[in-house]
This record gives C-alpha cells, structure tokens and sequence, in this order.
C-alpha cells in the first residue's frame, strides 16, 4: 500500500506536446480520456487596428488520451490531439503623424495541427525510468521529439529527485507570400532545434504537506524568428528578425496542502524564468480543490504572470538597430497577465465529467517590469473546456 | 544571476530546516489523494501550458521538457 502512495507522490511530470506523467506511479487498470476545448480570443476595436481584420484567433481543441498498465511494473501513455485554428493575426506596425498603427492580416488563416506522442514507464522498488517521443505536423510546421525522466526515492521514502531531458528537431516551411514579381518573400525550410533538462526534489512534510523545489535549463538553436510578422523600421518594411539562439533557466516552487477540516487541497505553484533576450518573468498559480459532495469537485483557480520585454522588442523602430535584430511581437513586450478559472469535477462510479472555464486578460499596466514600447496586440481570451474520463 | 542562486539557496534551507515528521505509511492517505498529486488533470494542465507557451514568452519550469509545436 505505502509503495503505491509514495510512488504517486513523484512528481517529475514530462510533457511532450500533451503527455504529463507522474512516472513512478502504474495506473490500476486501463483509463481513456477525451477533452475538448474551445478557445476564443477577444476581438479588437476598430480604433485599435488602422487595417486588416479585428477579429482575432478562434480555435477548436480535441485531445484524446489512453494509458494502460501493461504488467506490474510498466506502463504505457498515448496521446493525440487536434487543432484547427482559424482567424487573424497581428502583422505589422506602421507609424503615422507620430503615432504607431497596428495592421492585422486579413481573416483568412485557417490551419490544423495533429499531434501524437508515447511514452513507457518502468517502475522499481524505489526508481523509475521512462522513454517518449512525439511528433506535430501543421502545413508549414513539423516537430520531433524524443525524451527520457529518471526519478529515485531515498530511502525512507519521504524523499524523490527526479531528472528529466528532451530534444527537438523542428523544421519550418511557411506559407508563401508573392510580392508583384512573383518572388516569395518569406523564408523557406528553416530549421530549429532546442533541448532542455529539469532537476526536482520533492519531498513529503507531514502527513497533509507536500513541497517541490526544481531547476531548469531550455536552449533553442536556429530559426526563431515570425515568419509571418513584418516589422516597422525607419519608414521602411522589414521581416521579423531575432536572435538564432535562445539560452533560458527556471527555478521552480511547489506545495500541496490538504486541509481536512474543508476536505480540500491548496495548491501553489511558483516559476521564475530567466534568458539571454532579456525575458524574465514570474508565473503564481494558486487553486483549491473543494470536495463538495456526491463525488463533486469545484475547483477556483488563479493566475498571475509577468514578463519583462526582449531586448530587441519595441513598437516601431525609428532607428536602425546596430545588430540588425528587430521584432513588434507583443509576446516580447513587458506585460502581465491575469487568468481567473473555474472547473468541476463530477466523479461516478468508472466515470469522470468535467467542465472548466477560464478568462485570461493581459495588460502592460500589469506588469511588474518597466516599458519602453507599448504593445498593441496583447492578447486577452475565453477557454471552455468539456471532458469525460473512463476506468476499465 | 545571484537571485537565482538566493531563491535556491532559501528553497534548500527551507526544506532542510522543515519539521519533516517521520511520516508513517498509515498516515499517508491524505497525500495519495488524487487532488493532492502534482498534476491532477495532466490533460487540462497540457492544453494551458500550450496556450500560455503560444501567447507569453516563457517556457518549462514545471518539471516537464516538453517538444516543439509551431504555437505561432
């Protein structure tokens, strides 16, 4: 019985496109899942946009997991997902009587992912080691990856470390663009490749309290630029141009505290993230899972996020810069973000039903960092999601 | 730089100095509890991790090494 416990306490999740494992634990018996989620992304007002469409990204989200203890001691995890996305996107800045404009693409992006990836876990009297791989294929967008997760408990059991790293090939090919002699003016077959690795050490408080602390590393190599994004550049027109690589580190911080007085579980989540694009950011995520009765669970939640911006981000450059480097992507600005949610759980017999919601606004006003530039196209959205689990 | 090294120094120490009770393995029914698991809705907590990758600038840093996606 305290073997399968502890071994459900390991953290160490490895997450592939979907999956996230607790690897040193093995299932009971074989469970299927199926969310879907429906995201919406707010539309701008006419006075935001001097062209191209307010209406912003709209995207239909079907995931679909299997897992399955294949003996005592290992276990498999599949999982598959798609995505069709449609809408418009922010393009470029313009600057007009002093003034920065932004200029959307038309509403004419429509696109589909697929996703699929595997993983299989051994686990041992006091370790576990697992392997997984995945692939996602998008029409201009091809990514492979392969990954491995060891954890260890000490003995005593009130102690894991756990080390996990990936690798990813990723190739690029985005959609032409024809200027009127015909030439396409977008890049063609780039290629990327990133790795990363992450050490935890979790470890059991009391009897109600659980802690993890963790170190990370992420590099990316090659093209990480928009293809689809123009930048505004001393009256001229540039494409979107960033550094070819990307070195970032996190430090992260985890407690779980059950409080059995409510028959409910507090959780809280710190990151820090640090890169050589002089991002950094902060990311609390708090919720607090309320068990209400008749295998019903309500689950409120809240987020907060805050990144500082890149340091060849701004609006619209009305200089050259010297190392060439340009980008208006407000995912590289200084902003902070607030996303409130809300899901519930309804437990029955082999079955699980859930539905969530949760609203996400973002604000250069909420940052914790100074700005330079603004950021006209910060983001802010609507995700529903409907799923339902089954134990065989 | 050396704030990193600050938080992982207070987070090591922190940890040292807690009152780790000895906890015994009748007492652990709390913490197998489902929502006491690190990541009690794996498929729910992929899909934000992803729409955050896409939207903000950070990336990793809750124990996963996860692959690419073209999340333009």
């Amino acid at each position: 019985m305290s073997k399968k416990l502890l071994k459900s306490l390991n953290m160490a999740a490895l997450a592939l496109p979907a999956i996230a494992s607790q690897a040193s634990t093995i299932v009971d018996s074989a469970e299927i899942s199926l969310q879907y989620g429906k995201y919406q992304e707010d539309s701008l007002s006419s006075d935001e946009v001097s062209a191209g469409s307010l209406d912003r990204y709209d995207i239909d989200v079907l995931q679909f997991g299997f897992v399955a203890p294949l003996t005592d001691h290992v276990q498999l995890n599949l999982h598959y997902q798609q995505e069709d996305l449609s809408g418009a996107s922010p393009w470029f800045n313009t600057k007009s009587n002093g003034e920065v404009e932004q200029v959307m693409s038309g509403a004419t992006i429509e696109e589909s992912r697929q996703d699929i990836s595997a993983q299989l876990t051994y686990v041992g009297s006091n370790y576990s080691v697992s392997g997984l791989f995945g692939v996602s294929r998008e029409n201009d967008y091809e990514a492979n990856s392969i990954g491995a997760e060891l954890t260890y408990d000490f003995p005593g059991k009130l102690t894991t470390i756990a080390l996990a790293g990936d690798l990813s090939f990723d190739e690029i090919n985005p959609t032409p663009y024809y200027n009127s002699n015909g030439d396409n003016t977008r890049v063609e077959d780039e290629e990327k490749e990133s790795w990363s690795t992450h050490l935890s050490l979790s470890r059991i408080i009391n009897k109600s309290l659980l802690a993890q602390i963790g170190v990370g590393a992420i590099n990316r190599e090659g093209y990480l630029s928009d293809p689809y994004k123009l930048v505004g550049v001393a009256n001229s027109i540039v494409g979107d141009a960033r550094p070819d690589s990307r070195f970032a580190t996190t430090v992260s911080a985890r407690v779980r505290y059950f409080i059995e007085s409510l028959d409910s579980a507090f959780h809280f989540d710190y990151r820090y993230y640090s890169d050589d694009w002089e991002i950094e950011s902060h990311t609390i995520d708090i919720a607090q899972y309320f068990n209400v009765g008749g295998g019903v669970q309500l689950v409120p939640s809240i987020r907060y996020y805050t990144q500082s911006e890149a340091f060849f981000y701004s609006d619209y450059f009305d200089e050259e810069r010297f190392d060439n480097y340009y980008s208006n992507d407000s995912r590289l600005s200084s902003f902070g973000a607030i996303t409130l949610g809300l899901k519930v759980n309804w437990e029955i017999q082999d079955w699980l039903f859930s539905a969530g919601y949760q609203r996400y606004t973002s604000d250069q006003d909420y940052s914790l960092y100074d700005y330079t530039s603004s950021a006209l196209s910060l983001v802010s959205f609507n995700l529903f999601t409907v799923g339902v689990n089954y134990k065989f | 730089m050396l704030n990193n090294i600050k938080i992982i120094l207070f987070c090591l120490i922190a940890f040292s100095l807690s009152a780790c009770t000895n906890v015994q393995p009748w007492e652990k029914g709390n913490l197998a509890k489902k929502e006491m698991a690190w990541s009690p809705d794996a498929m729910q907590a992929a899909m934000n991790s992803q729409v955050y990758a896409s939207k903000e600038s950070s990336r990793g840093g809750n124990g996963s090494a996860g692959g690419g996606c073209g999340c333009n």
